[in-house]
């Protein structure tokens, strides 16, 4: 089978900057001091460590970007009762793309046992003299096993795409009909911009303020939340009412 | 202050420990429309905490009072996935939810282990990720929020009575039931689609606002928690 010839110079893997993406970790321990050697000691290997104090820090830099190693400390003196392996534990939709390691000065299997942790793939590392290596080697391990298995798919995935697209029904259904993206985008712009109001602040959307021209212009940029109006858009006037009964109230 | 607003204000709080409270800071565009409404609405038996009165301490003492039935503790304004906010000049310091935008009026760790029968209903971005799953992990304790952003339009008048009218009654439904339900969200969920049928058939109109109303109240739907 002949393989797309316009498709060849894409699949270029840039593995430095894949690296990159993956030497980030966040360790999460209420001793200020500690962290921060840790920090420096991970940046002796390429990995950038964002030190937070407590879970609840945690869970917002976890939301707004999943990292690909976090280390845990189990106790936090400002909230004994809340403790990291329980966290670990409960957390695993916010952990699921992660390597997760639990730091502890108390019986390592104990806290093992009494959560599943190891049966889920959980590094518990006791904080004992030497441990900064096995952290290191965890940290490499997991970066090397994270670019592997990117690569891996990402073949995989060039493969199929050289194998199989010959015709363009073979990807229908995957992206957004180009033609369809296009006119709803000339619509929501053309709808933006006969706002009664261009200049006034008037929608909170996303988790900020927006003037419709200013909302108009993140569309026309292609910008994140933009698109996000786009497919919201998309979708309203696509799928039309979710209650039962009703017809779709499609644009024009 | 003049002293028939400071006794007013006195009546309001001593109510508070009865009954409900309401909770809505005013420090930018966006929460002084909404702090507004919340005035408005004039929840009975329920205290309003609007502008100065919004700060840590104040809602601090209402989620940990004990009360002989559910605590309400309504909120509309800004949120994280771990805390409500306020103004930044009267937020808790420190805390791990706040920058220079937002001050923190509640976080995880002000949900002590002391606090009983606490019932949340946040009309706010994000809060339901975290914070409103601490929260109904205690003991007698439920939250009723939205577990992404959520998107509203403001400084038009029939927007503003559209999404101010649906707080109204969401907080309304939950005080007259004296604490959230377990069917509560499913209502909620289809409260806020109806709206947009109505939008749809126009029995409620926003003029030209009304697509963005449709698509802001779908997106909301599916974000409650």
């Amino acid at each position: 089978m002949k393989a797309a010839p316009a498709l060849a110079p894409m699949i270029n893997l840039n593995r430095d900057r894949i690296a990159s993406k993956f030497k980030r970790a966040l360790l999460v321990d209420d001793d200020v001091d500690y962290g921060q050697s840790i920090s420096d000691n991970l940046s002796s290997i390429g990995v950038k460590t964002d030190v937070v104090g407590s879970l609840a820090a945690a869970v917002e830099h976890l939301v707004v970007d999943p990292y690909p190693i976090v280390f845990f400390d189990n106790i936090f003196e400002d909230r004994p009762e809340l403790k990291g392996s329980e966290f670990i534990r409960d957390e695993t939709k916010l952990l699921k793309n992660s390597e997760v390691v639990l730091m502890t000065g108390y019986a390592v299997q104990q806290i093992a046992n009494s959560n599943d942790l190891e049966k889920r793939g959980v590094h518990i590392v006791r904080k004992a003299p030497g441990h900064i290596e096995e952290i290191k080697s965890i940290c490499e391990k997991a970066i090397q096993s994270n670019i592997d298995r990117f690569t891996s798919q990402f073949e995989q995935f060039c493969s199929l795409m050289l194998d199989r697209i010959h015709d363009p029904s073979d990807i229908e259904g995957l992206i957004p009909e180009p033609r369809l993206l296009r006119r709803a985008r000339t619509y929501l712009l053309d709808y933006l911009a006969k706002m009664p109001n261009p200049e006034l602040e008037q929608f909170y959307f996303e988790g900020k303020s927006y003037s419709p021209r200013e909302l108009a212009a993140e569309v026309a940029a292609g910008s994140r939340p933009g698109a996000i109006l786009l497919e919201q858009f998309l979708d309203d006037v696509l799928e039309g009412s979710e209650t039962a009964g009703e017809q779709s109230n499609g644009y024009h | 202050m003049g002293i028939i607003k400071r006794i007013r204000q006195a009546i309001r709080k001593r109510k508070a420990s009865d009954f409900g409270a309401l909770v809505a800071p005013a420090y930018d565009p966006l929460t002084r429309r909404t702090s507004t409404w919340a005035h408005s609405w004039n929840l009975q038996d329920v205290a309003l905490y609007r502008r100065g009165d919004a700060r840590h301490q104040e809602a601090l003492t209402l989620i940990t009072r004990t009360q002989s039935q559910a605590n309400l503790f309504f909120f509309v304004g800004h949120g994280s996935p771990s805390g409500l906010f306020t103004d930044p000049q009267i937020g808790k310091v420190p805390s791990p939810i706040s920058n220079r935008y937002h001050g923190c009026l509640l976080d995880t760790d002000d949900l002590v282990d002391s606090i009983r029968d606490l019932h949340v209903v946040a009309w706010s971005c994000d809060s339901g990720r975290y914070f409103g799953q601490r929260v109904a992990a205690i003991p007698g304790s439920a939250f009723l929020g939205f577990n992404g952003k959520v998107n509203l339009v403001f400084n038009d008048p029939d927007s503003e009575r559209l999404w101010g009218t649906a707080m109204r009654l969401v907080f309304e439904r939950v005080r007259m039931n004296r604490g959230i339900r377990q069917t509560d969200k499913a209502w909620l969920r289809k409260f806020l689609l109806e709206l947009r049928d109505k939008i749809a058939s126009g029995e409620v109109n926003t003029g030209h606002y009304n697509r963005i109303n449709s698509m802001f109240l779908k997106s909301a739907a599916r974000r409650i928690c």
